[in-house]
């Protein structure tokens, strides 16, 4: 256990096939990679782990999915309707089943946040995990009564055993920082929502100390590929002090702080470097500017 | 601009804009076109409407536009809280469209008249009760965020909860135009429920088409930048996906052109 | 490009009704859709065979029948003050300012549509639009028609009673011109008195002096029936003289108040019985400096206070939208950005203006030193644009014009930075003078203060 436990894939596997006892599964997603992708390779690798019962709560969700074996929409149950008809669904807590239970929330932010830790409470239990979908982007807003109690997403963030945050992986031809600029004017830039998408899976121990580990996440092929964090060292691998000792009598290597310095050096122009279409000028006559259309030698373009 | 190839509107892998995969009845899907008031998304909707009613977008690709035979309203509803019918009418006679092959909620006039002072879930329960129950219909809904500035008290999750989501339950295909003219990071209540009800309509979305003016502002050739993503809806049920595209496109004397960027 | 010929084209199908250009106001065409904006045919008519746009003509008109009452359609089909838009045909009408008129790309708003003017900072060149938009309105109802006394009918939503005692006069020249006129008056009076033997075209001569300031009108319609043309172009639109007032000042019989701030049911319902009752007339709304602090509590700053009302407008505009404009103006410094795009939202058009600060009025004074005249106020950017907007063309222009408020015109021309250069302002470089709209001519003007 413990072995399995330091190698990413198969711990990743584990939490994927839902084998570890947790609770709450926490999935954080955004409108660039949303985790409908991620619940259905949840999905995959829960069948073939063994009998589960999948109870599918919709607040967004207008199709039922085809894994769904209890299919609930929440948009028009009250708050307590819901947690009832949850309940009803789920063994009494007393008589241990053989079976378990999955109970999927498409989107969790629809719990207001005041009820959302009762709420959590209330399903997730020995015989059933909570997989819970929280959009990071979609905005909140506090309300004045709730002024010093934590935001959804803190709560979520400390109940929950397993979370698995689901990013995009960019593109060759779209910086982190175009998309980020798109998104932030409610535009969608293409090639997000792909098959392949980034994970950052963080487990938590019984002691509540946690452990982080990212993979590339391939939907189609279902196979994981370990990030491997490159450590700041490698980073700057191309200089290497040792490499330049004894080269010169002068002092080629560069200390701490003047690589700072030199990092934060602004190039000029990294503005213009930014335009990754054609150029072209467009002229167009102004009122002051002053053409003369028989000057052979006077062309404005 | 004149040399540039012209493109036909595709949305879908099948080569369709509408595809047949959806509205057989089995699965209710969303499509939101977002707008800015400078480039507004009524012809795109035109065409959608077109695009329904005839098979294809046969205006925008300018070939010649067959004669509609059928007869059947409930193919395509549209409601609009910002047009009456005749704004409709008058457009898609244009197109050959008369008003008996579509069916229109006026939600403009006198919307007001009827509808302020009610309890929020009676209003919306009413507006609901408009529309055809028939998951093989499409429709079109016409700036929906209005509600939230009629409505007093109204909050986004209250609109998805009780109008837009039994709504793409009813029908099979529901689009939704709403208007970005604000900026996403408001911090005043009213500016969270704004942005959070286009960011709710873009995670239930199979299919995000955005109008927006280019950033260097007004050309004489092109009219803005017109995008086609995936939204944040599991597209798994259907065997087609969605075409991520950008055209340029140029609305000049109501014709519109397409153009690859 | 006159009235006339355009209608007969419009009309297509029934052109023969229209073809005598409805001196006899009854002769209007029976199916309504021949007035109203749908001139779906008229504008290419190349493309749909005359059989097509008759039948869709009477198809509409057949879906209409049963909806459509008797004042939303019945506009005078001769009124002075309307006629159509060069760009698009429809109906249109002039905003009292003939520069706005040509910014808003119809020479005029078009009916059944709305403007805003947005204004930055703390001047008010917005409710002066609104003053004129408003006199521009009394004065076509008061040229005199052969049926009925009036063509036209203001409404405005204000609490501000003393809106209608503010509105500029019809400018008569300069004292010069002033004098002119008055003569040319007495010589139209006397042709009318010896009307029978004179030819037509000593009579209309003398008559374009007068029309051209509004004056002899009284002769004009008996006279002009010979020549309507002259008649609607000289009518349409008026110039202003802001430092005068309009005499007699507007009755109860020509403008209707209507306070906002009754809840919105009781508004709404109050304006469409306004309309009602002044039935065949173009109903101009103006809404002047909308949400102004002092004259609209805090509480009404609410999305949901306000909006509805908003709402509640285009619903009518649009539903009277064959004679029913509307103006409003509002300072959109004091809106946070989401009241201000959620009431941009509901307008047809927007312009924006934008005074210049201290910084650039004393760097145009310096450039300007010897024409005061030509000194902006302010730039003017275009958000909206009627009609075009709505169907999708992206008319954003900001910073491409400029306007200056003078006494007797509101004018707006392509902006340019002067040259700021003392010994260069002297001699008047010919840039500046040949890309202006247009100029004044006399320097002698000075603009108003602000």
């Amino acid at each position: 256990m413990s072995t399995s436990l330091h190698n990413p894939s198969i711990l990743l596997k584990r939490v994927l096939s839902l084998a570890d006892f947790s609770p709450l599964v926490l999935a954080i997603d955004s409108i660039a990679q949303s985790s409908c992708k991620l619940i259905e390779e949840v999905y995959y690798n829960a069948k073939e782990s063994g009998d589960f019962t999948i109870i599918y709560i919709s607040f967004e969700t207008a199709n039922e999915p085809s894994y769904a074996d209890i299919f609930i929409r929440a948009e028009a149950l009250s708050l307590e309707k819901l947690s009832q008809t949850i309940q009803s669904y789920l063994p009494p807590s007393n008589r241990p089943t053989k079976s378990k239970f999955l109970v999927v929330i498409d989107s969790i932010n629809h719990i207001s946040t005041n009820h959302i830790s009762q709420f959590v409470g209330s399903i997730a239990s020995l015989h059933s995990t909570l997989l819970a979908v929280y959009h990071a982007d979609l905005p909140e807003y506090q309300e004045k009564t709730l002024a010093h109690y934590p935001s959804s997403i803190e709560l979520l963030n400390f109940m929950a055993t397993t979370i698995l945050k689901v990013q995009q992986v960019t593109s060759k031809n779209a910086t982190e920082e175009e998309i980020e600029n798109d998104l932030s004017r409610f535009l969608i830039p293409r090639g997000l929502n792909n098959d392949i998408f980034k994970l950052t899976l963080t487990t938590r121990r019984k002691s509540g100390r946690s452990q982080s580990y990212s993979f590339h996440i391939n939907t189609k092929t279902h196979s994981y590929e370990t990030i491997i964090a490159s450590s700041p060292a490698d980073g700057e691998g191309n200089e290497n002090p040792e490499m330049l000792q004894g080269l010169s009598t002068f002092n080629l290597s560069t200390s701490a702080k003047q690589k700072m310095a030199k990092e934060q050096v602004e190039l000029p122009f990294l503005e213009a470097q930014s335009f990754n279409t054609g150029g072209a000028i467009v002229y167009q006559f102004e009122k002051d500017d002053d053409y003369d259309e028989e000057d052979p030698f006077e062309d404005p373009f | 601009m004149s040399n540039v190839q012209k493109q036909d509107l595709v949305l879908f892998s099948d080569s369709s804009v509408i595809s047949k995969e959806l509205c057989t009845g089995k699965s209710h899907d969303l499509i939101t076109i977002t707008s800015s008031p400078a480039t507004s998304s009524f012809w795109l909707l035109t065409t959608l409407v077109e695009t329904r009613l005839t098979g294809a977008p046969f205006s925008l690709n300018s070939t010649s536009v067959p004669v509609v035979t059928h007869k059947n309203m409930n193919l395509i509803t549209i409601a609009s809280f910002i047009h009456n019918a005749q704004y409709y009418t008058d457009a898609l006679n244009r197109l050959k469209l008369g008003p008996e092959s579509y069916k229109y909620i006026d939600l403009l006039t006198n919307f007001v008249i009827k509808n302020i002072g009610k309890p929020r879930a009676k209003v919306l329960s009413e507006l609901l009760e408009k529309f055809p129950q028939d998951s093989t219909s499409v429709v079109i809904l016409e700036q929906p965020e209005v509600l939230l500035t009629l409505l007093d008290g109204l909050t986004s999750d209250e609109l998805h909860r009780k109008f837009i989501m039994p709504l793409m339950q009813r029908c099979g295909l529901l689009i939704i135009s709403t208007n970005i003219n604000y900026s996403p990071n408001g911090q005043t209540k009213d500016a969270i429920e704004f942005s959070r009800f286009v960011a709710g309509c873009f995670y239930k979305s199979i299919a995000v088409l955005s109008l927006k003016p280019l950033d260097t502002g007004r050309a004489a050739d092109v009219t803005g930048s017109f995008r086609i993503t995936r939204g944040g809806a599991s597209n798994s049920h259907l065997s087609c996906h969605v075409v991520e595209n950008e055209y340029l496109y140029l609305n000049q004397k109501e014709n519109t052109k397409l153009f690859y960027r | 490009m006159s009235f006339r010929k355009r209608g007969e084209v419009i009309n297509g199908a029934n052109s023969g009704v229209r073809a005598v250009p409805g001196r006899t106001p009854v002769a209007r065409p029976t199916i309504p859709t021949g007035r109203t904006p749908t001139v779906i045919g008229g504008r290419n008519p190349v493309v749909h065979s005359p059989s097509t746009l008759a039948d869709r003509l009477d198809r509409v008109s057949i879906r209409n029948e049963g909806k459509k009452t008797d004042e939303r359609e019945s506009l005078d089909a001769n009124h002075p003050g309307v006629k159509p838009s060069p760009a698009t045909s429809h109906q249109t009408t002039s905003t009292g300012s003939f520069h706005l008129d040509k910014v808003l790309g119809h020479s005029g708003l078009p009916l059944g549509n709305s403007l805003l003017v947005e204004e930055q900072g703390t001047t008010d060149f917005g409710s002066i639009l609104c003053k004129l938009f408003s006199s521009q309105g009394i004065v076509h109802n008061r040229i005199e028609n052969s049926v009925t006394s009036g063509n036209t009918h203001l409404i405005v939503l204000s609490i501000n009673q003393g809106f209608a005692k503010e509105l500029p006069g019809v400018y008569k020249g300069s004292r010069k011109d002033i004098r002119k006129s008055k003569i040319a008056e007495e010589e139209a009076k006397v042709t009318v008195q010896n009307l029978t033997g004179k030819t037509n075209a000593a009579r209309s001569n003398d008559l374009k002096i007068a029309w051209r300031y509004g004056l002899g009108n009284e002769s004009s319609d008996k006279e002009g029936l010979g020549k309507p043309n002259l008649n609607d172009e000289n009518n349409y639109s008026h110039q202003f003289d802001i430092t005068t007032r309009l005499m007699p000042a507007p009755s109860a019989s020509e403008i209707t108040f209507i306070s906002p701030l009754q809840p919105v049911q009781v508004v709404l319902n109050q304006v469409e019985q306004a309309i009602k009752k002044q039935s065949g007339k173009i109903i101009r709304i103006v809404v002047p400096s909308l949400l102004h602090p002092a004259m609209y509590p805090p509480s009404m700053f609410n999305l949901a206070k306000i909006m509805p009302i908003l709402h509640g407008a285009r619903s009518i505009v649009k539903n009277y939208g064959s004679r029913c404009i509307l103006f409003a103006s509002v300072s959109s410094d004091l809106l946070d950005e989401l009241l201000l795009t959620q009431i941009e939202n509901t307008f047809d058009s927007v312009i924006n203006l934008e005074p210049f600060d201290q910084e650039m009025t004393q760097l145009l004074e310096r450039a300007y030193k010897s024409q005061p005249n030509k000194i902006q106020h302010g730039l003017l950017h275009i958000m909206k644009l009627p009609i075009f907007s709505e169907r999708g063309e992206m008319h954003v222009l900001k910073s491409s014009y400029a306007f200056k408020n003078g006494k007797r015109k509101f004018e707006i021309e392509e902006w340019g930075i002067p040259v700021d250069d003392i010994e260069d302002t002297e001699k008047d470089t010919p840039t500046h003078e040949h890309a202006g709209v247009e100029h004044k001519t006399d320097n002698t003007k000075v603009s108003v203060e602000f």
